[in-house]
């Protein structure tokens, strides 16, 4: 619980001496908080109301600059308030146009109109105050026309003000209106209105002109409504400008040249509000449909049965019977909008691909495909782990049969094979990619990985020098077809065949960019010379080999590969590579990074022994670890020794990370994993309770990396639920039943003393194992038996399955699925 | 996203090539350093119809309610004969902006 902040004692304004008072007073006003400085000001004159104070003067100002504040707001009546309490208190009226204003604004006309009478002397002639008033009058508004003294101008323009209105209004010729316009003088209180006038009329003629008009009508005038209708109305866009007015403009929308049937339009529009239903949307376009594009009306209101499906019958009335393919896709849309029945959503999906099987136009057959892509994705964003995507790649393979020129479902479908390790498939598609876009460079990239991975290196360097041809700076093509010859030259060397191999190494020697060198050819070229027993020309290759690589210890992890691809020992060339004793070196920072990305690059090569290739660099790496103090370097030398692997130097990195940051989830797994060697069964009782805190705080966090490698790891367990069914391959995501080591161990031996027993004693020794299960707090007692009965006797989920009692919710780690949730 | 055709202003059976010189026509008026935020709708617009795989794809499976806005203003597109408000309809306006009312 958060220890409570104690509160300073609140001193009363009254308890302050007078100095700090005024010094109040002081900030107070230098931080525009006027509505805390009239109660110091109050209190400042109560203490010292002799007028040479000045308090008086203080306190009127921040009366009157308050009243400002809150009449920016639009709190007239407030501010007028407020103002009021000037006179009384400080014997002064300051700005009694404001006060007016406010007061008129406010609708208080009468008190207005008396404070007019006291104060005119005191108004400034010609100001806003007197445009507003002149408004007033020309609005009709019977207590200010009253008050206003008959020889003022607010009167006697007031009659020329009204025959101009009246002219334009009862559609007197141009001319005309313009004679009466000019009897408004420019300096008269009405000559906003004068101008607003002309800018009318000058609409109905020149558009643009009338613009100009407007500008010099200033922003604050009451005739600002008449502005913006003249601005609407000579846009560019009238419609849409029209839209934008308020409901009140919108009353003069005749400005804009509309019919009847328009200005209705337009009311109902108005109805309609700011975030009108699917339901009022639809009877909006049904009322007004003679003004709308019939077909977009169409479109629109299908679109809104989706929400509003009760009106089906009145889109029949109106457009005819739908038909069936649009009634089926609005199934399925509604069920997918519904989001609650991934099944039901894709039997809809389903119907509609079914009703376009048998169509022969392109478009049908490019629908049916791109539907069921569709439910592939869907399958896909509905993952729960409960099946092994057989029902999502069968999507992506009927699509090709009504559209088979799409690539990136061959190369989806190649993908998804192999993420179930089923080779043969991924192969086949990829092969089937290939026939048919063999000019397509990401399809041959592709091609030329599944071509490595079955040592077809001239195949594959085939397809990558292919992508070259039609993408000549594609680097990982040139990184793929140097390392196709190199292998290439390997088995050549492996074989004897010297000459072949040295052609092999040219190739690739060939493709290197001269600022891209990585010194492996010409180790390679080295290592090969040594082999012909020409040790000048090898030493010399090794070295130039070595230089190029950049640091020692990069040569060293370099020529240690490449030896060791060739079953020969990197420790024989150490001295001819000219390089000195790999536990003595030395590494910065720099170095162990650009390790690291060597690390991962051999990886995705799929090089083995890296372990071994590490292992006489413990000792240096260890030292420049020690020195790291960033997260990010730590994380990238922690992931590379993890995918290595190297468990040790993982371990020691992990742990140098977790002084650097203690509570990452994913540094904790890297150490447990390095400190077990990557085998859950080598994990300490302590660590596993590490491991499951470090994974409830990465699935609080939403750290979705930490939470998969941690899942990942524990579902070696051999008690982990394979979710998948028989026969389908692994499944994506196992999810481990979170068991320690120890009951594990005792699990084991328990499994072990069942298969000894003959099977009628076994049956009997089970059931009493079930009998005395101690209760858990995790799982329901049909779960927990059921559950421990498949880690005693093996099998699969499905009989795990027809073992849990009925409707019984399965708790699984991270909330996924449930036996409620689980598809057909 | 408002509809795309009304937003690159195309007909619904317009081909690749006019869709392509609409949004050509689009950027031109609205430019990614002037006006960012159109040129990223008109960008999506055009991502969304620019071929006949993407069109189909739209009519299946938006599920945007429609943009009635767009609907509303073809249909009030105004016409020759502007009309004069009334007297009344101006002191109307002038009283409800004067005590604030909309």
């Amino acid at each position: 619980m958060r220890k409570p902040i104690p509160q300073q004692p609140r001193v009363r304004l009254e308890d302050l001496p007078t100095r700090e008072l005024i010094a109040r007073g002081v900030a107070l006003l230098s931080d525009q908080n006027y509505k805390d400085a009239i109660d110091v000001y109050k209190l400042l004159l109560k203490r010292e109301p002799h007028p040479d104070a000045g308090w008086r003067d203080s306190l009127a100002k921040v009366y009157l600059e308050r009243a400002r504040q809150l009449a920016q707001k639009a709190m007239h009546r407030e501010a007028a308030v407020l103002w009021e309490n000037i006179p009384t208190l400080c014997g002064q009226t300051p700005q009694p146009d404001l006060y007016l204003d406010w007061l008129l604004r406010s609708g208080q006309y009468a008190k207005a109109m008396r404070a007019y009478a006291s104060h005119a002397a005191a108004l400034p002639a010609g100001g806003e105050l007197e445009t507003l008033l002149a408004a007033l009058a020309l609005a009709g508004q019977k207590e200010v026309l009253q008050a206003i003294p008959p020889d003022a101008p607010l009167r006697t323009h007031l009659t020329a003000a009204q025959a101009a209105l009246r002219a334009y209004t009862q559609g007197e010729a141009e001319d005309a209106v313009r004679e009466r316009l000019k009897a408004i003088s420019i300096r008269s209180p009405y000559r906003d209105l004068r101008q607003a006038l002309a800018a009318l009329l000058k609409l109905e003629t020149d558009p643009t002109g009338a613009l100009a008009l407007v500008e010099r009508i200033p922003p604050t005038s009451p005739y600002q409504d008449l502005v913006e209708l003249v601005r609407a109305s000579a846009a560019a866009d009238p419609a849409r400008a029209l839209l934008a007015l308020t409901p009140a403009q919108r009353e003069l929308a005749g400005l804009f040249g509309l019919d009847a049937r328009q200005l209705k339009l337009l009311k109902d529009w108005a109805r309609l509000g700011d975030r009108p239903s699917d339901k009022a949307k639809f009877e909006f376009i049904a009322a007004n449909l003679a003004l709308f594009d019939r077909e977009q009306a169409r479109r629109a209101c299908l679109a809104l049965l989706l929400g509003y499906p009760q009106g089906s019958k009145t889109y029949s009335n109106l457009f005819g019977p739908l038909p069936p393919f649009e009634a089926q896709q609005l199934k399925a849309l509604r069920a997918e909008r519904e989001d609650d029945d991934l099944d039901r959503t894709l039997r809809d999906w389903q119907g509609c691909v079914d009703l376009l099987r048998h169509e022969t136009d392109p478009d049908s057959r490019l629908m049916a495909a791109l539907i069921l892509r569709h439910m592939a994705e869907l399958l896909r964003k509905g993952d729960d782990g409960w099946d092994d995507g057989e029902q999502l790649r069968d999507c992506l393979e009927q699509s090709l049969r009504f559209d088979p020129d799409d690539r990136d479902v061959y190369l989806q479908l190649a993908i998804l094979y192999k993420e179930v390790d089923n080779d043969k498939e991924y192969h086949q598609w990829v092969e089937q990619a290939v026939k048919r876009f063999p000019d397509d460079p990401l399809v041959l990239l592709a091609a030329v990985k599944t071509a490595t991975a079955r040592k077809a290196h001239k195949k594959a360097a085939g397809f990558a020098a292919r992508v070259l041809e039609l993408d000549p700076i594609n680097t990982k093509a040139r990184t793929v077809l140097i390392n196709a010859h190199l292998a290439h030259a390997r088995k050549l060397m492996r074989a004897d065949k010297y000459a072949l191999a040295e052609k092999e190494l040219d190739s690739a020697g060939q493709l290197e960019r001269d600022n891209a060198r990585t010194g492996i050819v010409e180790i390679n070229r080295g290592l090969l010379a040594l082999q012909q027993r020409q040790r000048d020309l090898g030493r010399r290759w090794l070295r130039e080999g070595v230089r190029l690589a950049g640091s020692p210890l990069l040569a060293w992890v370099r020529l240690a590969v490449e030896t060791l691809r060739l079953k020969l020992e990197p420790a024989d060339f150490q001295r001819d590579a000219d390089l000195s004793d790999p536990r003595k070196l030395n590494a910065s920072r720099t170095d162990l990074l650009a390790l690291a990305q060597l690390l991962n690059a051999y990886r995705e090569e799929e090089v083995k022994d890296l372990d071994t290739v590490l292992e006489d660099l413990e000792k240096p790496l260890q030292r420049t670890i020690k020195a790291l103090t960033s997260e990010d370097d730590l994380l990238l030398i922690c992931e590379s020794l993890h995918q290595a692997p190297h468990y040790g130097l993982l371990e020691y990195a992990a742990t140098r990370a977790l002084e650097v940051q203690p509570e990452r989830s994913l540094f904790v797994y890297y150490q447990i994993y390095g400190r077990a060697e990557g085998d859950l069964d080598l994990v300490k009782d302590r660590d596993y309770d590490r491991l499951e805190q470090a994974m409830e705080r990465a699935t609080a966090a939403k750290d979705h990396r930490a939470a998969t490698s941690i899942t990942r790891f524990l579902s070696q367990s051999p008690f982990s639920l394979p979710f998948a069914p028989k026969g389908r391959g692994p499944a994506p995501m196992p999810m481990p039943i979170p068991i320690p080591p120890k009951m594990r161990r005792e699990i084991e031996d328990m499994r072990r003393e069942l298969e000894r027993l003959p099977p009628a004693l076994r049956d009997r020794m089970l059931d009493q194992i079930l009998d005395e299960l101690p209760p858990d707090d995790e799982f329901p007692p049909g779960v927990q038996r059921a559950l421990m009965k498949m880690m005693l006797l093996g099998g699969g989920i499905e009989d795990l399955l027809d073992e849990l009692p009925e409707d019984l919710p399965l708790p699984l780690p991270g909330g996924r699925g449930g036996r409620g949730k689980r598809r057909s | 996203m408002p509809n795309p055709f009304d937003l690159l202003g195309v007909a619904e059976d317009a081909s690749d090539d006019a869709i392509k010189k609409a949004y050509l026509q689009r950027v031109r008026e609205h430019p990614p350093e002037r006006d960012p935020d159109r040129f990223q709708a008109i960008r999506a617009a055009y991502e969304a119809i620019k071929t006949r795989k993407a069109r189909l794809s739209y009519r299946l499976f938006h599920q945007e309610t429609p943009d009635l806005a767009e609907l509303t203003t073809v249909a009030l597109r105004p016409g020759d004969a502007r009309r004069r408000p009334s007297e009344a309809q101006v002191r109307q306006l002038l009283s409800q902006r004067l005590t604030g009312q909309k």
